[in-house]
């Protein structure tokens, strides 16, 4: 490690490594549905546990895949949210988005909240928190976009501005700000001072706060903010995250640094990121992840395709790292509910119960997936896995299928066996080799005409954004609250509501759980919802999530397997442990 | 019967050509249109072809689990096993014969009809016609044929045609070399002489005396192109396999199949075997022609 030298003398006090391991700790116990495997060679003293600076930690991701806008608060892309949750900062942020825990990022402390039920809150911002200055640390002369914010102090203006830029109906750009959904709810925000802002709802809403801790929250100056309300410029990703985005080089890789002026959350003293940096790696071929892992030039793997390697490479290396975790991201297909053949519940159920939902996972993920409903099973919020597995269209068991599938062919031959055409986009690969399969699968379970047809990722969004696609059948990032599962999606006014959806009864349950603060009765209001999404409206056909198997090698210290895309600042805990003896032999510029 | 005696290879390449044929065709349908690919290659429908038992995307069942009977070993209903999405591989590699076969077919009659009437036009004119023409083909060969075929199925929407279409224009130029080189010395034969001082035009010059003369080492192209153009159709599924998803084909089934080629390798044993049996008859096929029609390699 090139950094090491230079670090190697630094001791931290027996209260600060505590601390941090304590925090390491019960950030781990938190993840749920993750099994971290024991069997680590134990370590001599508590003395060596003590996080080691330095080093280049190396992870196969798609963060050098750039399929949408860079801009943070237009991009609806998984992988870009990845990248700008290293670089930029949020007033709150998710300590573990599986429990729904919130802890404060910008913000000193969790915002007071105010009124019964609760229509302000008051953020009180950290004092000294500055914008990164890539020249500093990359060595090169200063862009002009670092010139006009680089070491400049964030403040409430900032805040402000990053909230009411994505409230702003008047800007050319205001279709894409896919979260505008969350801050129509604002009623005003208003600076108190240089490190406090208030804002207030227009009527209370329960998750607010997710609000400020979600996707696009970053806070973002607005000296980067081009004329046309735009920021999609990868020089003007300059944020206060802990790490500066590198260079991002399309399809190869996507290289961050640590940031040195980070303000480290309610821990400066520890000096996080412990990295020097980390690189994402472009990869989709699994015989090169697993080539890559074993000779140590990337630090943590997964499968793509084949999930046969990692079992196979967990069972051959003893020691390893594991996790088995779900993906919150999932595969669905959206219907067109406003206009033939999908305007008719009976062709909408059909497909519904056509689908083999279990030969999706079989097909796609080898097996390793799950059931999927209108919220992913990972968060709270989901329908209960038994009840959602005894639904019609979920239904594995050989009888229950084959009624679910007569059931599909009568409600298809009453609604007259309209032509069906399924819009596929090419991403990821096995998603469109599956293509021709579904067809197939439709075509035997309907007894009628289907067609299928494969197109980019970009045209597929676009044609969801003009309603052009009457069914299409793609993969989506998955959400933390209830409210971004459903609210955007099947809203009228929801920015995600591509299937021409306009219910009355719907938008009332679906404003109903946002005057929920009870968490409990705010989630049975949410089941509510996702039974009447099963039993009504069936436009978005929510079909399967994979189940990643990761590995990763005993010296990544902190390794937790990011279930969500945007969730790249945990990677600011983590540390390379070069006294580990399975650090031997990784090569140090790989 | 002496043919077959002389090339033994030959005709073990004959054979293997003559049953890719067999195996890609099928009952013909009352159902007539424009010629496409792959199942209405002459203008009218074939049906599943008589060697395929299910459908290319024809999935099954484990009797026992109910699930995806995913990579299950050769038997007697899998004569090659499944594939990781519980497909019938044999099903698989006989449709993307008809696919290979036909598009093959389709590239190298456009490519070498356009490629003959090149180089006998640019031979029998010679001066700036040739001068032109040759630079052009210069120029079209300095494409590299994947790279044309990538640029095609990226400009327009991908099909079979348009594939068809591209790799007919990746052929033409290396046929109308060999079709000019002939050219170049039928031109001077006497009968050709004849003909001009007899009043004959060019047109009928061309085609009447001249064309015939060139057929023999346009067979010869045309069949060793044949390889040639099922290596790069299988080469293009598996670089980019969203060209043309719909179709079986060997190239797809090696992309597929080669996530999963350690654990379960019978996937890309067969289309990989497929894939150089095909291209390697086609050759062979072709060096025999040669032998053949070729007067001055027949012993005397």
């Amino acid at each position: 490690m090139r950094s090491l030298p230079r670090l190697a003398g630094r001791r931290l006090s027996r209260r600060q490594f505590l601390g941090a391991t304590a925090g390491l700790a019960a950030a781990l116990a938190g993840c749920g549905g993750r099994q971290v495997q024991e069997g680590l060679p134990p370590l001599a003293s508590q003395e060596q546990e003590a996080p080691q600076r330095g080093g280049i930690l190396r992870l196969p991701g798609y963060e050098a895949a750039v399929l949408d806008t860079l801009d943070p608060h237009q991009t609806q892309f998984g992988p870009i949210y990845s990248s700008h949750s290293a670089v930029f900062s949020k007033v709150l942020r998710y300590e573990d988005p599986l429990q729904g825990v919130i802890a404060a990022d910008l913000a000193l402390y969790m915002p007071e909240v105010i009124g019964d039920p609760p229509l302000e809150y008051v953020v009180r911002l950290r004092p000294g928190v500055r914008f990164q200055r890539p020249s500093t640390v990359l060595g090169r002369p200063p862009t002009p976009e670092e010139r006009a914010v680089g070491g400049r102090e964030l403040t409430a203006e900032d805040v402000k501005f990053s909230f009411e830029r994505q409230m702003n109906e008047a800007s050319p750009r205001w279709p894409f700000f896919y979260r505008a959904y969350q801050y129509q709810v604002i009623d005003s925000i208003q600076v108190v001072d240089r490190y406090t802002v208030r804002f207030r709802t227009k009527e209370p809403v329960a998750p607010f706060l997710h609000f400020l801790a979600d996707t696009n929250a970053f806070i973002v100056a607005r000296e980067l903010v081009d004329q046309g309300d735009e920021m999609n410029r990868q020089e003007a990703m300059i944020g206060t995250g802990p790490f500066i985005w590198d260079r991002l080089e399309v399809l190869q890789q996507s290289r961050f640094v640590r940031n040195p002026d980070w303000f480290g959350w309610d821990r400066p003293d520890l000096q996080r990121p412990y990295l020097d940096g980390y690189t994402s790696i472009f990869a989709f071929e699994d015989a090169v992840i697993e080539a890559a892992f074993r000779e140590k030039r990337i630090d943590v793997a997964l499968y793509q395709a084949n999930p046969q390697w990692v079992v196979r490479l967990r069972q051959e290396v003893p020691g390893l790292q594991t996790a088995d975790v779900g993906l919150a991201a999932w595969v669905n297909a959206r219907l067109r509910v406003d206009r033939p053949p999908f305007n008719d519940l009976r062709v909408r159920r059909a497909v519904h119960l056509a689908t083999d939902r279990q030969q999706i996972i079989d097909a796609i993920w080898q097996g390793y997936g799950r059931l999927h409903g209108p919220v992913s099973p990972l968060v709270h919020w989901a329908l209960p896995d038994e009840e959602l597995a005894a639904l019609p269209g979920y239904r594995t068991g050989r009888r229950e299928r084959e009624e679910d599938v007569a059931e599909a062919r009568r409600l298809y031959e009453a609604a007259g066996k309209p032509p069906i055409e399924v819009t596929f986009s090419n991403i990821p690969p096995g998603l469109a080799s599956y293509a021709p399969q579904y067809k197939r699968q439709l075509e035997q379970a309907l007894g009628g005409q289907v067609d299928v047809r494969v197109i980019a990722q970009n045209d597929l969004s676009e044609g969801h954004r003009q309603g052009t696609i009457p069914f299409s059948f793609a993969f989506d990032n998955g959400w933390i609250d209830l409210d971004d599962w459903l609210y955007p999606y099947f809203h009228s006014r929801g920015t995600k509501n591509s299937f021409g959806l306009r219910d009355p009864q719907l938008d009332a349950l679906l404003e109903a759980q946002r005057r929920e603060f009870d968490r409990e009765r705010r989630r049975e209001l949410g089941w509510q919802v996702q039974r009447y999404l099963l039993e009504r409206v069936l436009a978005r056909l929510d079909m399967a999530s994979p189940v990643e198997l990761w590995v990763a090698w005993p010296y990544y210290r902190g390794f937790r397997p990011l279930v969500f895309f945007g969730t790249s600042y945990f990677l600011a805990d983590v540390w390379l442990d070069s006294r580990h003896p399975s650090f031997r032999g990784r090569p140090e510029g790989a | 019967m002496r043919a077959l005696r002389r090339k033994p290879l030959g005709a073990l390449a004959a054979a293997v050509a003559l049953a890719m044929v067999v195996a890609a065709v099928g009952p013909p349908e009352p159902r007539f249109g424009l010629p496409d690919l792959p199942d209405r290659p002459l203008g009218f429908e074939m049906g599943r072809p008589f060697l395929a038992r299910y459908g290319p995307e024809d999935f099954f069942y484990d009797e026992e689990t109910g699930r995806l009977a995913r990579f299950q070993p050769p038997s007697a209903r899998h004569w090659l096993g499944t594939d990781d999405k519980g497909r019938d591989v044999w099903a698989r590699l006989v449709w993307g014969t008809r696919r290979s076969l036909f598009l093959a077919l389709w590239a190298l009659a456009l490519g070498t009809a356009g490629g003959t009437a090149i180089g006998v036009v640019s031979a029998y004119f010679l001066g700036r016609t040739d001068l032109l023409l040759q630079r052009l083909m210069d120029a079209l060969q300095a494409f590299p044929p994947l790279l044309v075929l990538m640029l095609a199925v990226s400009l327009v929407e991908p099909s079979l045609r348009v594939l068809a279409v591209a790799l007919a224009f990746v052929a033409v130029p290396g046929v109308q070399r060999v079709v000019r080189s002939v050219v170049l010395s039928v031109r001077n034969e006497t009968y050709v002489e004849a003909a001009r001082a007899m009043g004959a035009s060019h047109l009928r010059v061309m085609v009447r005396h001249v064309l015939p003369n060139v057929m023999a080492p346009v067979t010869v192209v045309f069949s060793v192109g044949l390889g040639g153009a099922v290596l790069a159709e299988a080469g293009l599924s598996f670089i980019d396999p969203s060209t043309v998803p719909q179709a079986a084909s060997w190239g797809l089934m090696l992309a597929e199949g080669r996530s999963f080629m350690f654990e379960h390798p019978h996937v890309v044993l067969a289309a990989g075997g497929a894939i150089a049996l095909a291209v390697m008859a086609f050759n062979l096929l072709g060096d025999a022609l040669r032998d053949l029609l070729d007067p001055r390699l027949r012993p005397l």
